[in-house]
């Protein structure tokens, strides 16, 4: 049964129910007793007003990278928002409903008419035990909990725990809180039989090292242990709280954060502090992402780094503020004008946030060049138990400095083979530069000749070739090794879907094998035509409606792909690519 | 016939509102049917009930259809929601999570519920009833610290109940009073063959006395009986027959005696509501008279004749056969357990 592997849980209500409170703390001691868990929160756009709001989580014994489409558990704070949810419900799921509503229900208005056959409903007076406990309703979502303890068995004193670090010891309100928690599990205890397949243990395994953290928290890590010390930005969904956690954390080593009054000044923040040799980074999403755009041009013709975190979101214009996207790859690949190289990493977990921010900063800085990365909304708010490796000495310039000898007579823009040209900082003796948006020679002086503009573009295209060849590891294989039926080709966070859909389909014995690329550009060629050579068919998912990696692989190799693309407004699910590849397997 | 989109709606998932619902879908293709039910249990044969003591088998070993079944014949269960008030004339119900609920006719198939005894009531949250498969997983649960049982009453759910209790090493006690052996036709010799048959058993039997007062002792219970006696014992199962389980037409205005009222045609004294199984009682005209009935077959065939009925067929009940139950090896008539045994 599907609870074997991992265990869905669902918890839907309108706004003001908290119901991605109550997840933020099952999720957690989920992590606590031992599980694997990743989770993903739908909400409104709209701060004001009520709209439905859905946290969701997957929990298992297993390693896991990507949500499940079909949910184990249903429970409802909110039955009109929760009754669509029934949809994606096991035929053997579990709903968990407030049997003692405040008003009369219309007939069909609750979701207790709505379930399977096969379906478990547990009944719970949620609004009268939360008045019992705490003389409001508004603790609905903590007695749930209670509830959610006694009937999985999943160790209330961890439970406890969390929700006194979540309200801070000190709260007067924790003993009534508390009181509403124990008050579902009594209820459960007394009065509820369990009939449902679903359990939970405390596992013993050691996760000591572990870290709960989501995509945007990874980000922030990554660009402290690289050593950002100034981080510009303008709160937008869903990349606001990687500026939240640094405003917390990166004073304490050294650094600065700055609210700016739009993303036009915050790229411009990000590239004064690279100019003066500051590692600095910026992070948005895609409305923001256009504002910056004219930015990554200047920063490519004035070599200089800086490190630019798109999370995208539903688009184009403000689009879909809360629901994941990945469709600024072509964006993030080509935007702006000219000849514009940059590089373009894409993290696929939570883990690879960390790594790959730390890694961006050392790549811009070496070859002075913006370097985006790009997330995604469900990357970005998912949260997972993780283990961050240690980094490499990222912290340690890479900025390639003028030998003295070069400083009689500095050349900014000098001819390297690499392309690669030497750069003074601010204050270094005889480093006077000229820095602007237009083409210039080796001083740095504008010019606008055919001569100098060639030479010149070929520099900065040479600096990716130089890139590709010295520091993008080659994309990683799994699966089926040799000639199969069928490759994989996925990046972002699809790429976790596919992995977990992967490991599926080989236990069923199938061909098939996976190539995750993280460096979107510059791509490593040699291994990616490699790959496609073994695979009689290439199926590329991913999260937008043209197929941009898709396409982008085209330009380069000449293969049919096999695409699947969504505009779910939800991240792609393994069950989804495991279903697609076994269609393309049978064709 | 109605064909259009009718809603019917059953309230209970016993023998006679399957029955019913599988009817009236064969009858009906359009018709919404719906099934209400207090047990969050499926339909299951109760006769199973006791030997799913004996196993480790799931609960869903006793169920009688598959869930499937209720999705290809597009009957919506609602199971674990308790109907707390029908209102004929607005054609409504409203259940205990405060929804109402529209029918166009209504069956009431609620089945029976334990016999609590007037003398007994007070004492109600320390008797253990055996009638649902809940009960049957929570008892299952407690087996292992129980060693001695106590029934009070002896009714044939007590005597199926004590069988199994026999198996898993468990000393038995019955205290027979006036509410013996429900659903049997009661006389004297049908209670001396009995005490006969449970003694050989080495079933402790207290005949001719009757329980008064069970107290706590301990994590067990004293039970205390007119004459005198006291049983310590682990679990005190009641086990004095069944009534019908209506109370939640109370205020309705349908015509309640011990069991709903129904006429020939299974019809209530409520437009448009029907009863059958054993929270109905039926009016034979062979016997000129009403009956309680009782067991599963009785239940399946009212249930059947009640849906046709609500699809205007004009069918008349007819007084079951009297069927024959063995216990121990004696024959007892009876009227809707036929082929049910008991070998203890």
């Amino acid at each position: 049964m599907t609870y074997e592997k991992s265990v869905t849980i669902e918890i839907c209500g309108s706004s003001g129910d908290r119901s991605l409170a109550a997840g933020e703390i099952l999720i957690k001691t989920l992590s606590d007793i031992g599980y694997h868990v990743i989770s993903f929160d739908a909400y409104p756009a709209e701060i004001r007003g009520f709209g439905k709001t859905v946290a969701h989580m997957r929990a298992g014994r297993e390693f896991m990278l990507s949500l499940s489409r079909k949910v184990d558990i249903l429970i409802s704070l909110n039955d009109r928002y929760s009754m669509e949810q029934l949809k994606s419900l096991n035929d053997e799921g579990v709903v968990i409903f407030d049997n003692r509503p405040m008003e009369t229900v219309e007939e069909n208005a609750c979701i207790a008419g709505h379930l399977g056959p096969g379906m478990y409903l547990y009944g719970i007076p949620l609004y009268q035990l939360s008045q019992k406990t705490t003389n409001e309703s508004r603790s609905r979502n903590i007695v749930v909990l209670g509830a959610v303890s006694a009937l999985f068995n999943i160790p209330k004193n961890e439970f406890i725990n969390n929700l006194t670090v979540k309200l801070g010891k000190k709260d007067k309100s924790v003993d009534a809180v508390v009181a509403a928690f124990e008050e579902g599990y009594r209820y459960v205890s007394e009065n509820i039989v369990k009939l449902d397949p679903y359990s939970f243990e405390r596992l013993s395994v050691d996760r000591k090292g572990y870290k709960l953290m989501d995509g945007n928290k990874a980000v922030a890590q990554g660009a402290i242990d690289a050593g950002c010390k100034l981080y510009a930005g303008y709160p937008i969904t869903p990349a606001t709280k990687i500026m939240e956690v640094l405003f917390t954390e990166l004073p304490k080593y050294g650094g600065v954060v700055v609210q700016t009054e739009d993303e036009i000044s915050a790229i411009g923040h990000v590239t004064g502090a690279g100019f003066a040799g500051v590692r600095a980074m910026t992070a948005t999403s895609g409305p923001g992402f256009c504002l910056m755009t004219e930015f990554i041009g200047y920063n490519v013709m004035s070599e200089n780094p800086v490190v630019i975190v798109d999370s995208q979101r539903g688009g184009p214009a403000t689009g879909l503020p809360t629901k994941t996207e990945q469709s600024d790859l072509n964006h993030a690949l080509f935007g702006g004008n000219g000849d514009t190289p940059r590089i373009v990493i894409a993290p696929t977990s939570v883990k690879e946030c960390y790594q790959w921010t730390a890694e961006a900063f050392y790549l811009a800085e070496k070859y002075q060049m913006p370097v985006i990365i790009l997330i995604d909304l469900f990357l970005s708010l998912s949260v997972r138990n993780v283990l961050l490796d240690p980094l490499p000495n990222y912290k340690k310039s890479s900025n390639k400095v003028p030998a003295q000898e070069d400083m009689k007579l500095y050349l900014r823009q000098k001819i390297t083979d690499d392309g690669v040209s030497p750069r003074a900082l601010p204050g270094q003796e005889n480093g006077y530069q000229v820095v602007s948006g237009l083409e210039q020679n080796e001083y740095g002086t504008p010019v606008y000749d055919e001569h100098s503009h060639t030479m010149m573009t070929e520099k900065r295209f040479r600096k990716i070739k130089a890139a590709l060849e010295n520091d993008v590891p080659p994309p990683l294989r799994s699966g089926t090794k040799g000639k199969v039926k069928l490759g994989v080709i996925s990046w972002g966070s699809t790429a976790g879907a596919a992995a977990d859909a992967l490991d599926s389909v080989l236990k069923e014995g199938r061909s098939v094998a996976m190539l995750k690329i993280i460096v979107m550009n510059p791509l490593r060629e040699k291994e990616i035509q490699e790959f496609l050579d073994d695979c009689e068919k290439v199926l590329v998912p991913e999260l937008n409606y043209e197929g941009q990696f898709a396409n982008w692989l085209s330009m380069h190799f000449q293969k049919k792909f096999y695409r699947y693309n969504k505009v779910a407004t939800r991240p792609i699910t393994h069950d989804e690519i495991e279903e697609e590849i076994e269609r393309l397997l049978k064709e | 016939m109605p064909k259009k989109a009718f809603k019917y709606v059953i309230i209970g998932d016993g023998h006679a509102g399957n029955s019913a619902a599988k009817t009236l879908r064969e009858g009906n293709r359009d018709a919404e049917i719906i099934i209400i039910s207090s047990k969050p249990t499926h339909y299951f044969d109760h006769s199973l009930l006791a030997n799913f003591l004996l196993d480790k088998k799931d609960i869903t070993s006793l169920y009688l259809y598959p869930y499937t079944w209720y999705k290809e014949n597009n009957i919506r269960l609602r199971l674990n929601q308790t109907v707390t008030k029908v209102i004929p004339d607005k054609h409504q119900l409203i259940l205990a999570h405060n929804e109402r609920i529209h029918y166009d006719r209504l069956l009431v198939a609620s089945g029976a519920k334990p016999k609590l005894p007037e003398s007994l009531s007070r004492y109600k949250s320390l008797l253990t009833v055996f009638t649902d498969a809940v009960e049957a997983l929570k008892l299952r649960e407690r087996l292992g610290k129980l060693k001695h049982v106590t029934m009070v009453g002896g009714d044939c759910i007590g005597l199926h109940l004590a069988g199994a209790m026999l198996k898993l090493g468990k000393s038995v006690t019955f205290v027979l009073n006036e509410y013996n052996f429900w659903p049997l036709e009661y006389d004297e010799a049908v209670k001396d063959k009995l005490i006969e048959s449970l003694k050989k058993k080495h079933i402790e039997v207290i005949a001719d006395d009757i329980t008064t007062e069970i107290v706590k002792d301990g994590t067990g219970l004293n039970v205390m009986t007119k004459n005198g006696k006291i049983i310590k014992t682990d679990l005190a199962f009641l086990t004095s027959g069944m009534v019908p389980n209506i109370d939640f037409l109370d205020g309705s205005g349908i015509d309640v005696q011990t069991g709903i009222l129904v006429d020939e045609y299974m019809h209530t004294s409520a437009q448009d509501i029907w009863a059958a199984g054993e929270c109905a009682t039926v009016y034979y005209p062979e016997l000129k008279d009403y009956r309680q009935t009782t067991g599963e077959i009785n239940a399946k065939v009212l249930g059947n004749i009640s849906a046709r009925n609500m699809l205007e067929e004009k069918k008349v009940v007819s007084l079951a056969e009297p069927g024959k139950i063995t216990i121990e090896g004696e024959d007892f008539i009876t009227y809707g357990w036929k082929g049910f045994s008991i070998d203890i």
